[in-house]
């Protein structure tokens, strides 16, 4: 049997195990492991086993438990509602200010929190209540949350996107660069969305009570907790003054001195948030673990080598390659978390993205943008799931009609990606 | 039995907790002694790599307590509530075999590192204290695998959750 052929049986095992309910991480080593020893035997398959977890300790992976940390720490110490306060006072007034606040807020909350998760969650709980009391269209109040929630993981610094740098071999600060436009981007275009939205249904989107000029200041100033910390984390890194793990602790250890000196925080709280942070790492390493044998796997059933022949033999033009891929990962989408998209699929995608000439960090910001729409669409559409676990009596259909017309924005980003890779490019080359 | 693995579970939680801080507390001192006194400390990386040993694998057992490892449910709204007990059981089973065979395969280079006497390039720190620290944590996740196993075995064949 060619070694080609071990690996795609290998992926379809991967998928029938994984709907089968076997927890990622196990179903991911198991089958690298299986089909590591059908190439090259049980000998050499358990070498590469067993030291697994010794090479995932290097220093650049201590960079996701600091910056999960800090996510966390900013989560739970109300920041998000200051957050959503100063972008009220921004858009108050206006017709659809409300659900335009929580996309500014989701956008400023993605700078330091890096989890679409994290931010769909807390915002549900803070805007969704305040849209129903104004009398908002509940499709447009949650449909806004999901889709601004899914900015977290766009908007640097995010978990995802240093999951891609360490699965690549890239580099986070130049994904973190590559990653702000774009997700500026998709924030403006949201925006737009919920302004076409209520031009088109005055009725779902009322305008609110305007407010005066000193309470709007008031607001806005109290964004100085988001602006230390964003520039703590991600401006450190550009400024060349840290290094990313160390902008990652001094950012999480700013969040906390802050949390504390605004009186937000309790040691409780602190206990909580560390231990709620060890779950989140201890998940996302069980998986790293068993996507690195399985990318060990991947490369040695040279699959990425025989995607590569497939597409001179049939001579494909590259951006349609690229496009078939991302037809895959919407597909993937719903049916996989963001994760598991990106620790299964890198090690083949990868190497024919790069040889079809296209560059790896663009490639990653197209991936986590793609990866993102699966957060809000059925059936896995996790975001979708937290506002409806803390909303029940919203009928999830209602959510689902909600995002609708912001899946129009994302489809107008990757367009834009795909036409001006420069978008995502043009930072990093500057900074770099 | 799950009461004492539930325990040491959390213990093992707790000690990671101790790290995380230390983690975040020594970039932090590590950064402002560069930046005021030009002074870093010597081997931050090392020291930062053994700390994330036992953040990234002590607090594996508690998360699987505490089902938190990522499973795709998407067959749970076809599939009678027995049915998917039993995947859950088999879910469970796959989980055990992989950290049971992954603790076992490390002893070898956990060996190596005592037999050559492998250390840190510059604090020279023993790096099978950091293969201890990794196999505690894969080592308990085998103990809290094979707890739940037997606890969703029972429940696919009973239909109730073991005590």
């Amino acid at each position: 049997m060619s070694t080609q052929l071990i690996g795609a049986f290998g992926i379809t095992a991967l998928v029938v195990l994984t709907l089968l309910r076997v927890p990622l991480g196990a179903a991911m080593g198991l089958v690298g492991l299986a089909g590591y020893a059908a190439i090259d035997g049980w000998d050499r398959a358990f070498i590469v086993f067993g030291t697994t977890p010794f090479s995932l300790t290097h220093y650049s992976f201590s960079v996701l438990p600091l910056f999960i940390l800090m996510g966390t720490v900013a989560t739970r110490s109300n920041m998000s509602h200051e957050l959503f306060a100063a972008a009220n006072a921004v858009f108050a007034g206006r017709r659809g200010a409300l659900p335009m606040a929580t996309i500014g807020a989701c956008a400023g909350f993605s700078a330091i929190s890096g989890s679409s998760l994290a931010t769909a969650a807390t915002f549900t709980q803070i805007a969704v209540p305040e849209m129903r009391r104004y009398g908002y269209h509940e499709q447009l109040a949650t449909g806004s949350v999901a889709a601004a929630g899914t900015l977290g993981i766009l908007i640097p610094p995010s978990v995802i996107m240093v999951i891609y740098a360490l699965a690549a071999e890239e580099s986070v600060p130049m994904l973190f660069a590559a990653g702000m436009i774009p997700g500026i981007l998709l924030a403006l275009l949201f925006l737009v969305t919920v302004f076409v939205i209520s031009r088109i249904r005055p009725d779902w989107a009322p305008a609110g009570p305007l407010m005066p000029w000193s309470e709007r200041v008031r607001a806005i100033a109290a964004m100085w907790k988001l602006f230390l910390l964003f520039g703590l984390a991600v401006g450190g890194i550009y400024g060349g003054w840290f290094s990313p793990t160390e902008a990652a602790g001094i950012a999480a250890f700013a969040a906390i001195v802050i949390a504390f000196a605004t009186r937000q925080m309790t040691w409780r709280v602190l206990y909580d948030c560390v231990i709620e942070t060890l779950h989140t790492t201890a998940m996302l390493m069980f998986i790293i673990v068993g996507a690195w044998v399985f990318a060990y796997f991947v490369v040695q059933t040279r699959l990425p080598t025989g995607l590569i022949d497939l597409i001179r033999y049939f001579d494909l033009a590259p951006w349609a390659v690229i496009m078939m891929i991302l037809v895959f990962y919407i597909i993937l989408g719903c049916v996989l978390d963001a994760v598991a998209i990106i620790l299964v699929t890198v090690p083949v995608f990868l190497p024919v993205v790069i040889a079809l000439g296209y560059d790896p960090v663009w490639y990653g910001i197209l991936m986590v943008v793609v990866v993102e729409i699966g957060l809000i669409t059925p059936p896995v559409g996790l975001n979708i799931f937290v506002i409806r676990a803390q909303m029940p009596d919203i009928e999830l259909v209602t959510v689902f009609k909600g995002i609708m017309p912001f899946l129009v924005a994302d489809a107008v980003l990757i367009a834009l990606l795909l036409i001006f890779p420069q978008i995502a490019l043009w930072l990093p080359g500057i900074l770099f | 039995m799950i009461p004492f693995v539930a325990a040491v579970a959390r213990f093992l939680t707790r000690v990671a907790a101790a790290f995380l801080l230390a983690m975040m507390l020594i970039n932090v001192v590590d950064v402002g002694l560069r930046v005021t006194v030009n002074e870093p400390i010597f081997g931050t990386y090392e020291i930062v790599e053994f700390l994330l040993a036992a953040v990234a694998f002590l607090a594996i057992p508690e998360a699987f307590l505490r089902d938190q490892h990522i499973t795709i449910e998407l067959i749970d709204q076809v599939l009678p509530p027995r049915v998917i007990d039993a995947l859950r059981a088999f879910g469970t089973l796959c989980a055990l075999v992989f950290v049971t065979l992954m603790v076992w395969h490390m002893v070898q280079p956990a060996l190596d590192y005592i037999e050559f006497n492998e250390i840190t390039m510059d604090l020279q720190l023993p790096l099978i204290w950091k293969a201890v620290l990794i196999m505690t944590g894969v080592g308990a996740a085998v103990l809290t695998a094979l707890v739940l196993f037997v606890r969703d075995l029972k429940r696919a064949f009973t239909g109730e959750a073991a005590a």
